[in-house]
């Protein structure tokens, strides 16, 4: 089980990973594969987008069992308070 | 006869969910706009792939693929990004909407700046993302019932459907104005009905359908083309007096219309305009609790993506192979008329349909919720004067204008290609998303900064969408081929960041209360 500090640096460098991902998917990254080239008959840029697309998802699925899973409902039960300011309006 | 019979049946079973829906809800505002926050988790999961996918994806991106190639295949990379989006965002927009009972996103952002001021202009923002959305939904509709019914000829005496005209009793309309009515007119009165209860109920049938329409659309194209290297194949081959060979898989592609910076930026912007839209930010309000969100995230990732990479992706590219000059946003329906039996075909209309309907009903109902509960309960009936029973009356009145308004643009000529005005909506929604950045993540924010940000926003907005408007013709639209969404919120952001550092922010008191 991780510490609250620990999933903190570990969010930062999911971040990081994610935003890496997307540079190199949408940003500059791709400018290294635009070419007329097909890869086993698939455009080179389709396999190259469907790659980062799946390091994206694994990325946030990762994420899901890390971070994620065991944070738990920490709240009051429904209704119990109205929005500060705002009057009966519900 | 047979596409008409199938759309009916489709629309009987819609609209019987719709009233299943009535017949559970009470008639209590918290109940009208966020079913009580009760869904669970296959019910958000679907509601919001069912709002996500709309005919922006069923028929526009195909539309863009066909015309530009496959440089939109980059738009999809926003289907992670929304993915992510719906815990990073949705999980602490659920918490103080539980908290602190909001409905809508002005009561959040209200409540924090303690602004009716950000209260008027975070609803006005959401009415403006809502109109181009649903109007979008609705040309949908006019394209697929246009297209399937084009060689229907049905003489009833009272009906008559023939030559793309639609005649009941002494009144005629165009198959295209009929679809965008009927598609408007039954989306309208279930959701007056039922309110979030029936859009949710009806989007868990939608959605399941849309996912089926998507996929099995793109393995048809498939099929058609001779296999995967086949469609691909005939795809890089394209070419044309302005076309040379091989731009249908290069970027910036076939019209141009795709350089990296603006698959780099209107990614961004589909994906956390759509994010911050008034329909998923009520979304998160009415899960029932973070579980719920938290699944719905990996669903959507995960079967979205596929439906984009294998479903509109095929029919996109496939498309402008197998029919080199139609309309762009009517390749899919072209494909399903030609290739299937009509009976098929039109049960297929029926999953595009759904995901038009999905995406209308839920920005509609939204946007019932901001106009009543931001602005007429808030201004016109202040203190509490207007009761839950006026309030739910209020907002179907809303809905009932909305829907008007939207199918009227709708049936303009020359409004646009539906990604295109698409792109409008998220562009003016993701303005709503620096609002969230001080009750979520910066105390340092200001009311001030906020306010301006979304002042400076909007207009460097409108100024980069269209530069001739204002006099200045140096520059193309979306100048330096940077989405305008983009350079309005990198302006929103700037703003807000600048002025903050200079005013005050909420007392420590509110901002305790927020980042507990």
């Amino acid at each position: 089980m991780l510490t609250a500090e620990e999933k903190k640096k570990l969010f930062r460098k999911l971040i990081y990973l994610f935003i890496f991902a997307y540079l190199m998917s949408n940003g500059p990254g791709v400018l290294l594969v635009n070419k007329p080239v097909l890869i086993a008959g698939i455009p080179i840029l389709y396999l190259w987008a469907l790659g980062w697309a799946i390091v994206q998802i694994a990325l946030i699925i990762y994420a899901y069992y890390k971070l994620w899973r065991d944070e738990t409902d920490d709240e009051t039960a429904p209704g119990q308070s109205q929005p500060a300011g705002e009057g009966e309006t519900k | 006869m047979t596409p008409l019979i199938v759309i009916f049946l489709y629309l009987v079973i819609n609209f019987g969910i719709g009233i299943l829906a009535w017949r559970r809800g009470r008639v209590t505002a918290d109940d009208y706009y966020i079913s009580a926050r009760s869904q669970g988790f296959m019910v958000t999961a679907l509601t919001i792939m069912a709002n996500f996918f709309s005919a922006f994806a069923m028929l526009g991106a195909p539309g863009m693929l066909y015309k530009g190639g496959i440089g939109f295949v980059f738009f999809m990379l926003n289907v992670p990004i929304c993915g992510a989006l719906i815990w990073i965002i949705g999980k602490p927009l659920w918490r103080l909407g539980k908290r602190f009972g909001y409905i809508t996103p002005s009561d959040l952002v209200a409540d924090y700046y303690q602004s009716d001021i950000l209260r008027v202009f975070i609803a006005l923002l959401g009415i403006i993302f809502v109109i181009p959305y649903a109007v979008l939904q609705f040309q949908g509709g006019g394209y697929l019932f246009d297209v399937i019914t084009q060689t229907s000829r049905v003489d009833l005496g009272f009906f008559i459907l023939a030559d793309r005209q639609m005649t009941l009793g002494g009144f005629s309309v165009s198959t295209f104005t009929a679809g965008a009515l009927l598609l408007a007119s039954v989306t309208m009165i279930y959701t007056i009905m039922g309110g979030m209860r029936a859009v949710s109920w009806t989007n868990v049938f939608q959605g399941a359908l849309l996912v089926i329409g998507m996929l099995v659309g793109g393995i048809i194209t498939v099929f058609i083309l001779g296999g995967v290297t086949g469609l691909f194949g005939q795809a890089a081959a394209i070419k044309g007096p302005a076309i040379p060979e091989g731009s249908f898989i290069t970027l910036p592609g076939a019209a141009k219309m795709y350089p990296v910076t603006m698959i780099f930026t209107f990614t961004l912007v589909a994906g956390f305009g759509t994010m911050a839209s008034p329909g998923q930010w009520m979304r998160y309000y009415s899960a029932k609790g973070p579980d719920a969100l938290r699944r719905s995230m990996i669903i959507f990732a995960v079967v979205l993506s596929a439906c984009y990479f294998f479903g509109t992706a095929f029919i996109g590219l496939g498309g402008r192979v197998l029919f080199p000059d139609v309309i762009p946003d009517t390749v899919f329906l072209e494909i399903l008329h030609k290739y299937l039996p009509l009976a098929v075909a039109s049960f297929f209309v029926t999953t595009i349909m759904a995901a038009a309907m999905s995406t209308a009903n839920s920005n509609l109902h939204a946007m019932s919720a901001l106009v009543t509960k931001d602005l007429y309960s808030r201004f016109l009936r202040p203190g509490g004067r207007a009761g839950q029973r006026e309030m739910v009356w209020v907002g179907r009145a809303v809905i009932t204008v909305a829907s008007v308004l939207s199918v009227w643009i709708s049936l303009k000529p020359n409004i646009g290609m539906i990604v295109q005005i698409g792109l409008i909506s998220m562009a003016v929604a993701l303005q709503m998303f620096p609002s969230l950045i001080g009750p979520l993540y910066w105390k340092g924010a200001t009311r001030a900064g906020t306010i301006t940000g979304i002042i400076l926003g909007m207009a460097v907005l409108l100024v980069t969408f269209k530069p001739a408007w204002f006099g200045i013709s140096a520059f193309g639209e979306s100048p330096l081929g940077i989405h305008y969404g983009f350079w309005g919120i990198m302006v929103n952001l700037a703003s807000l960041y600048l002025v903050s550092k200079f005013t005050s922010p909420p007392t420590q008191e509110t901002i305790e209360r927020f980042h507990k």
